[in-house]
């Protein structure tokens, strides 16, 4: 009467989150509203200065951080505030917990982006000459921020100054991802195609392995905690 | 396969305060081990630690089934528990909530056993209702429902009445009284009535 494979909790997990996501709105509208605000309010401050693109690739992945900032540890915050972590806990392993939670921090971050980014290529006048890196850019830019706060959002929700620690002990951990995706960007917007990135884009995969890998071994303890 | 929880000369310390010294008993199939005390004597955390939710300082909890000896955590998807401290998602329907938590201890057609679970909470009527529309009375019958999902071998209950009115207390007796035929019971209670069920009384912190 009863199976599951890891992969199948796992997805189970992300469903249960997007679902409740999609009725409350709680974290794609904190972090939209983040991103929008500051897009808007930094495009009527620079527009009539014409920035280069590596002050537009910063620009875009500062965006990105902070917003994701004010929402991604909404998931594991939110199961240890109304206490739903319990039962939680007593139905799936962790694993399944934390790949289900890192994927739906990538869907909230990429759903963001749906908006955030063309308001970006829009309002900051970009003329965007390579595609493809960046698209690249901002699938593993994504990937490697939702996996890095994943984890640091598991360890704070068991603390009580939840909103400060997550940006303390997101901006180390998200740093050389961060790094690599704005040279990344900076390189799209320049005009240079995916070869001229590739230390960048095999860094940021290393990274996001790494990092997923870690956080896996991690998870257990911060969970059952 | 029924089985058996080995509970041996568990203690829990939370930094220097002792909430747990020393409790040894045994829930066997089809008995029920009651666990009573004073608020604060460490009744749910010794449920807890039962659970595989927390793991004691010292001593230890083994679940025995004829062919593997183990933690509890290695059986988890063979308990149900409710506790007051648990809840369930208030923004999902109380089908939804069952049907998710039942796919995940893997139980097949979960959707048939959450309807007939809530059909038996009395809550069939509002299977499609957000539990943030649920009274506090009907929230407790809805972890009655989360705790039995996968028909658990291993049925462990905190203060399974608080909240109830006299129905709801029927309803968790006549449950209490078919689990009991099967599964190893564990319920903390201070409500004479439910004491007087139990086949093991211990009684913490005297």
């Amino acid at each position: 009467m009863k199976s599951s494979s890891l992969a199948a909790k796992a997805f189970a997990v992300f469903a249960k989150d997007l679902r409740s996501e999609v009725r409350t709105r709680y974290g794609v509208g904190s972090v939209a509203l983040f991103a929008v605000t500051s897009l808007v309010v930094a495009s009527f401050a620079v527009s009539p200065y014409a920035l280069e693109s590596d002050a537009q690739s910063a620009f875009l992945w500062v965006v990105l951080f902070f917003s994701s900032m004010s929402g991604l540890s909404r998931s594991f915050v939110k199961e240890e505030e109304t206490r739903t972590s319990l039962a939680l806990k007593l139905s799936a392993p962790p694993l399944a917990v934390f790949y289900g939670k890192m994927a739906f921090n990538f869907t909230l971050m990429a759903a963001v982006e749906l908006i955030v980014v063309p308001m970006f290529l829009l309002f900051m006048d970009v003329s965007l000459k390579s595609y493809g890196l960046f698209v690249v850019a901002i699938v593993l830019g994504t990937a490697y921020m939702s996996a890095a706060t994943t984890i640091v959002a598991a360890i704070i929700s068991k603390a009580n100054s939840k909103g400060t620690l997550f940006a303390v002990l997101s901006f180390p951990v998200t740093m050389p991802g961060l790094i690599m995706a704005v040279r990344m960007t900076n390189s799209a917007l320049a005009g240079l195609g995916v070869s001229s990135s590739v230390s960048e884009i095999s860094g940021i995969i290393a990274f996001t392995v790494m990092v997923t890998v870690l956080s896996s071994m991690l998870f257990g303890f911060v969970w059952n905690d | 396969m029924a089985i058996t929880v080995v509970i041996d000369g568990v203690s829990r310390r939370f930094g220097e305060r002792t909430a747990l010294c020393e409790v040894s008993a045994t829930a066997k199939p089809g008995k029920l081990l009651l666990v009573t005390g004073r608020n604060g004597s460490g009744k749910s955390t010794l449920l807890k630690i039962a659970a595989g939710l927390l793991r004691p300082s010292t001593g230890s909890v083994v679940y025995k089934d004829g062919t593997d000896d183990g933690a509890p955590e290695l059986f988890s998807d063979r308990i149900g528990f409710a506790s007051p401290e648990l809840s369930l998602y208030d923004e999902l329907s109380a089908l939804d909530n069952l049907t998710f938590f039942g796919g995940l201890k893997g139980v097949k057609g979960s959707t048939s056993r959450a309807e007939a679970l809530l059909k038996r909470a009395g809550l069939l009527d509002r299977a499609d209702d957000p539990l943030s529309s649920f009274s506090s009375g009907m929230k407790q019958r809805m972890k009655f429902c989360f705790s039995l999902m996968n028909e658990p071998d291993v049925w462990i209950l905190d203060e399974p009445t608080a909240n109830l009115d006299d129905a709801g207390k029927g309803l968790v007796y006549s449950l209490i009284g078919e689990m009991r035929r099967k599964s190893a019971l564990i319920i903390a209670t201070n409500e004479k009535e439910e004491v007087r069920l139990g086949d093991e009384v211990i009684e913490l912190g005297r």
